[in-house]
């Protein structure tokens, strides 16, 4: 009884261990009939006590619930403590998507145990560390086949290089030992050296940046790079300073097209405008030269006309080297300027500009009035209206020009230029377009419509304003207000000419230009101004002539484009065997854009064709007593 | 001979006693883009060259002071059988008593010692020069 009683007590124990398991456990016996099963098995399976009294029924079960291999997890290792070997073990998802494994185990007396338990959870882990790793490895493949080169680096001292991705050498085109563990300053400052200050800012502030460097490969060849620069300080993550460097050697190579591109159109503009007042001018000089034709004819004194072409060949001149000076987006040099004396200059040109129908009427103070200005500003201002001026009016009328002084509302003294006309007038529907390059009511072939958008251009460049205003029919007027200067002492020109007379007198000049009319007009310069002139037809003349000139050369004055031997390698012979002698270039084209190919020793003096005289004679003066050039005097050369 | 040629195509002898001397100017050639060198060590080394192959040879480059056959001797054996050769003549001295020997001798050019690489390329431009003009 009492071991009856102890058998009950303990087959009641069992079966209550057995209902509280966590996991479901069914019995079928050797015949594969369902002898027992606990509570955890039956919610799992409910069908289980009504229609899977066969094993095999449940085998169907499992296999009917399985998932698909490739939803397979291999958790296998989870459960390396098993011992007895499982007749099989599969996986199961039920109706609520959360996974089981259904282990069976078929025993030595052929009962079988079947035991299922929840995975949900460890699946679920499971498959985000899988997820994570195919992530990682697809990342991982993405950064190595990147065009890109990659690489971070750790926030701290030194910033070691942790990670590099394989196309970063071929990029940088280097070989040999890895980046990895190199510091990164070390790295940064080797390849990107000429931003490395900026760099090392961006890093120190932990801010982000983008750089560029030209690298200079060891093929010869150049290549653009850039590198995007990440350092941002994140409080959640890890700190690391990601760099991305790119190859951008295509990219800027087009935006130098881009921007060759924009400044051939705006040079092409600018060429058209400045076409368009060298025209005026070569007309000025064939004015005066028929007027100086009849003149001769008569008897008459052509002085003055000679005197008149020389002024306009001096404009001529100073245009040409405002088109040069573009090229580099230099503007050619403002300074104090009397507008009144300009303005008077200019006068003479109008004449023979506007012929005898048109009657031009100037009304200008005494006394001088000191502006901001060049004068091939005002030249181009005025000349620009003055033609817009003649094409309004049909074949007869009035030019007034007149210059006053006005205090405007911000209490300063303004000189104000005026210019008038009785033509037909601006209709109020384009009165804004007028200053538009391109817009012109000129018919085809009459106008460039660049006249007044350059004059627009001139007057905001010096710093000056310019208003219109215009009845139909009556004329227009045009009104340019310019600051005064107030120091008038700072406009007196020196012009010291005279003064240095004999500085040059008796000394040699070496003079080497191809073009046979120039070096004669050189020569007779020169002489004028006391100095003994070797003419060298070409470079190679010259070195000759010098190898046979037994005394002192004091100067040598050389073209740079000659053929054979140019001027820069008859400067570095010379240089070499006379070290005394001072050596100045001209040329055609000033501008160093223009002049990329010629390697110009540094601190060379540089004057760009047509030399006037008494530019030429201050250079010589200034370079013989070894004063130091500005800019205005010539280029000197400074890269 | 078109004139926008530079000096690499010019063929040169140069005659000097010493060894160090020519490499040092075969170097100073070498600089200027002149491949065509030749060398002997004397007078008559080069006399022989020059009969048999005188048209390999543009320019002499010789010294004035070597044992035997001085480079004098030399200019005015060979000035005998080819009176247009251009000549430069290499002068250890200034005075003007040599110079003054040396231009009538019919040197082209010549060049005092020491001279520096732009020393001979100048004096080999203005012979050149020379020769294109006839």
């Amino acid at each position: 009884m009492v071991k009856n009683k102890k058998n009950k007590i303990e087959i009641e124990t069992y079966e209550e261990m057995f209902n509280s398991l966590g996991t479901g456990v069914i019995y079928y016996d050797h015949n594969g009939w369902l002898i027992n099963s606990n509570t955890m098995a039956t919610s799992i399976v409910p069908e289980l006590s009504s229609n899977m009294n066969h094993f095999l029924d449940f085998i169907s079960f499992v296999f009917e619930h399985s998932l698909d291999i490739s939803e397979q997890t291999d958790i296998s290792t989870t459960f390396e403590n098993t011992h007895n070997i499982p007749s099989f073990c599969e996986i199961i998802r039920l109706r609520d998507s959360s996974f089981y494994m259904v282990k069976a185990i078929t025993q030595d007396n052929r009962n079988t145990i079947v035991e299922i338990s929840d995975i949900s959870q460890i699946k679920s882990h499971a498959d985000g560390i899988k997820l994570l790793d195919r992530d990682n490895r697809i990342l991982l493949q993405a950064i190595q086949s990147s065009q890109k080169g990659i690489f971070i680096a750790r926030h701290e001292e030194q910033n070691p290089i942790i990670f590099v991705n394989q196309p970063m050498d071929g990029l940088l085109g280097r070989t040999g030992e890895s980046l990895l563990g190199c510091p990164l300053e070390a790295f940064l400052s080797t390849y990107f050296s000429d931003e490395w200050s900026e760099i090392s800012e961006v890093i120190q502030q932990n801010k982000n940046g983008r750089f560029w460097q030209k690298l200079n490969l060891p093929d010869g060849t150049v290549k653009w790079l850039s590198l995007n620069l990440s350092t941002e300080k994140n409080d959640e993550t890890e700190n690391m300073i990601i760099g991305f460097i790119s190859d951008e050697t295509i990219n800027k190579i087009n935006e130098q097209h881009i921007l060759q591109g924009q400044k051939m159109d705006a040079i092409g503009k600018l060429a058209g405008g400045v076409a368009h007042d060298f025209n005026n001018i070569l007309s000025i000089v064939e004015g005066y030269i028929r007027l100086s034709e009849s003149a001769i004819k008569r008897g008459e004194d052509v002085s003055e006309n000679f005197h008149r072409i020389k002024k306009a060949v001096t404009r001529g001149s100073g245009l040409t080297r405002q088109l040069l000076m573009f090229g580099k987006h230099r503007v050619s040099e403002n300074k104090v300027v009397d507008l009144c004396t300009q303005v008077r200059d200019v006068e003479s040109f109008l004449e023979p500009l506007l012929g005898v129908h048109f009657k031009v009427r100037i009304d200008i103070p005494d006394h001088p009035i000191f502006i901001q200005a060049s004068t091939d500003a005002i030249y181009q201002i005025i000349m620009n209206l003055v033609i817009n001026a003649r094409d309004a009016m049909n074949g007869v009328g009035d030019v007034d020009i007149s210059i006053s002084e006005n205090i405007k509302v911000d209490k300063k003294l303004y000189a104000v230029l005026t210019i008038s006309d009785t033509g037909c007038g601006i209709p109020e529907s384009i009165i804004g377009k007028i200053f538009d390059p391109f817009f012109t009511t000129k018919e085809q072939g009459k106008g460039t419509g660049l006249g007044l958008s350059m004059v627009y251009g001139v007057v905001k460049q010096i710093g000056a304003d310019i208003s219109v205003s215009s009845v139909p029919d009556e004329g227009t007027v045009f009104t340019i207000t310019f600051p005064i200067v107030a120091d008038h002492h700072v406009s007196m020109e020196p012009k010291n000419i005279s003064s240095g007379a004999d500085r040059l007198s008796g000394k040699t000049i070496l003079v080497a230009e191809d073009e046979a009319d120039l070096l004669m007009i050189m020569k007779g310069i020169l002489e004028d101004f006391g100095m003994k002139v070797i003419p060298a037809k070409n470079g190679q003349e010259a070195l000759c002539l010098q190898d046979e000139y037994e005394d002192k050369i004091d100067f040598l004055l050389t073209d740079i484009v000659m053929p054979e031997l140019g001027g820069l390698k008859l400067a570095d012979l010379i240089r070499e065997v006379r070290p005394e002698t001072k050596i100045l270039f001209m040329s055609g084209y000033p501008d160093r854009g223009d002049t990329l190919n010629f390697e110009l020793p540094r601190d060379a003096i540089f004057m760009a064709k047509p030399v006037q005289p008494d530019f030429l004679r201050n250079v010589l003066e200034k370079v013989s007593v070894g004063e130091t050039l500005n800019q205005t005097d010539a280029i000197v050369w400074q890269s | 001979m078109p004139k926008s040629e530079g000096l690499e195509k010019l063929k040169v002898l140069i005659v000097d006693d010493q060894s160090d001397a020519r490499s040092m100017i075969r170097g100073m050639l070498g600089e200027l883009g002149i491949t065509q060198i030749f060398e002997a060590c004397d007078g008559k080394e080069a006399m022989t060259f020059t009969d048999a192959a005188m048209d390999m040879i543009d320019v002499v480059i010789c010294d004035w002071n070597m044992p035997r056959m001085t480079g004098i001797d030399l200019l005015r054996q060979m000035r005998s059988v080819m009176p247009d050769m251009p000549f430069l003549m290499i002068t250890g001295r200034g005075d003007m008593d040599s110079v003054t020997a040396a231009k009538s001798s019919g040197v082209t050019a010549y060049i005092r010692k020491p001279f520096s690489p732009a020393n001979l390329e100048i004096k080999l431009r203005v012979i050149k020069s020379k020769m294109d003009n006839g």
